[in-house]
């Protein structure tokens, strides 16, 4: 009986990922997705009043930032606007139920599924960047791999020079990621802008990734790896917009 | 009986939910975790049916897995700490022990108890970090959580024993 029930459990781990039928081994199942719903709802009453101080400080952020935009593309003319921006595709928001920023691979829950329209692949952002990309999706519940996953992939760029690599994360500080590939003869200083480069079907271009926070060398010495400080903080994250596609 | 099997059955769902709503949010400096899902087969009955015991645990981690998106990590852990539990146990009572005994401080002794905490506690931890981890990119980072988790597990579970030995002190 031992020896069945580790062999059961070691299918469970290493199929997991790659056969859809282990979904009801997650959160993404009904009753735990539903367990867990309650559970945010708890912890979200909790933190209403940071959040509403944090929502009106940022308000007030935003409102300054479009009148000085609105200035600024005034004078710059229309070709200041990137070529795709969030309003042009179909969102649909979604609230976190469960996530985690300590562990090597961290998953996040949120309440949508494929009821709503969510599909494996599609991107997930919040209001201040990119969160991940949904892997896992049940009728009601999906599973994001977001940023701070071993797992997760995003092409992006960098917004001054257009050069483009991927994003990942290898553990650690949840605040932070590393930028693959930059060739050697980018020329990349600290807050350089980084966004998706739009060469996958999960995020447009031109969405905010974050800041180059470092720059350093892969460990083979043919590229830079700058460090990025990641503009959305996923250990904070509540609410979320999965990226739908095209108006 | 019944009513020890209702008490039991009690246990097990306080435990997994402390362990799925509050103790997996704990990350003292990133990386102690207290995993005291496995005080559920700490706390199994010294004559307790040892398939009972495994299927139980085996279940049990997969509940937890379910809370965690790792699927067979908590599972695999705790059909371990189940299948050690009890030649582990018999070794650290007396052979004359009650074969309904419920393992504690209280019916064990400090020091018999403790060793018996502390080895379920490490026998668990390192299955669920190498299992969680699995390739040994970084070991150091592996062990520190390994040994933190320990650590703080066993601190809390001493509490729970403080408050379990006391309420049968005024009983």
């Amino acid at each position: 009986m031992f020896v069945l029930l580790e062999s059961i459990s070691l299918v469970l781990l290493f199929q997991f990922n790659s056969y859809q039928g282990s979904l009801w081994f997650t959160s993404a199942n009904t009753v735990v997705s539903t367990i867990q719903g309650w559970e945010s709802h708890v912890v979200a009453y909790m933190h209403l009043g940071a959040e509403n101080r944090s929502l009106t400080e940022r308000n007030v952020q935003l409102q300054l930032q479009l009148t000085e935009l609105r200035e600024q593309l005034r004078e710059a003319g229309r070709a200041a606007l990137p070529a795709v921006r969030l309003d042009t595709m179909r969102m649909l928001d979604a609230r976190v139920i469960n996530n985690s920023v300590a562990k090597k691979d961290n998953f996040i829950t949120i309440d949508r599924g494929a009821k709503d329209g969510v599909r494996p692949e599609m991107g997930v952002v919040t209001g201040t960047g990119v969160v991940g990309i949904v892997s896992q999706v049940s009728s009601h519940a999906s599973i994001v791999i977001p940023v701070l996953n071993s797992k997760c992939r995003i092409s992006c760029r960098l917004r001054n020079s257009g050069y483009f690599g991927y994003l990942h994360w290898d553990g650690g500080s949840p605040v932070e990621a590393l930028l693959n590939d930059i060739p050697r003869h980018a020329h990349l200083k600290k807050g350089d802008a980084v966004e998706t480069s739009g060469y996958s079907s999960s995020f447009p271009e031109g969405i905010f990734v974050g800041r180059i926070k470092q720059v350093r060398n892969s460990s083979d010495g043919l590229s830079y790896e700058p460090v990025i400080a990641l503009s959305a903080d996923l250990a904070n994250v509540r609410n979320v917009s999965v990226i739908l596609g095209r108006k | 009986m019944i009513g020890s099997y209702i008490g039991r059955i009690r246990q097990i769902i306080v435990i997994l939910a402390l362990q799925v709503s509050v103790f997996d949010y704990i990350h003292l400096w990133g990386y102690a975790t207290p995993l005291l899902g496995v005080m559920i087969v700490v706390y199994s009955p010294l004559g307790e049916n040892r398939m009972t015991n495994l299927i139980m645990s085996f279940l049990a981690g997969i509940v937890m897995d379910m809370f965690t998106n790792s699927p067979g990590v908590a599972a695999a852990s705790m059909t371990l700490a189940s299948f050690i539990q009890h030649p582990l146990l018999e070794m650290m009572v007396p052979k004359d022990s009650d074969e309904n005994m419920l393992p504690s401080w209280h019916t064990m002794g400090m020091s018999s108890y403790s060793a018996y905490l502390a080895i379920m506690l490490v026998v668990y931890n390192v299955s669920y970090f190498v299992l969680e981890v699995f390739s040994f990119n970084n070991p150091v980072d592996m062990l520190i959580s390994i040994g933190s988790s320990c650590v703080l597990g066993y601190i809390l579970a001493m509490s729970f024993e403080l408050f379990r030995f006391r309420k049968k002190v005024n009983v």
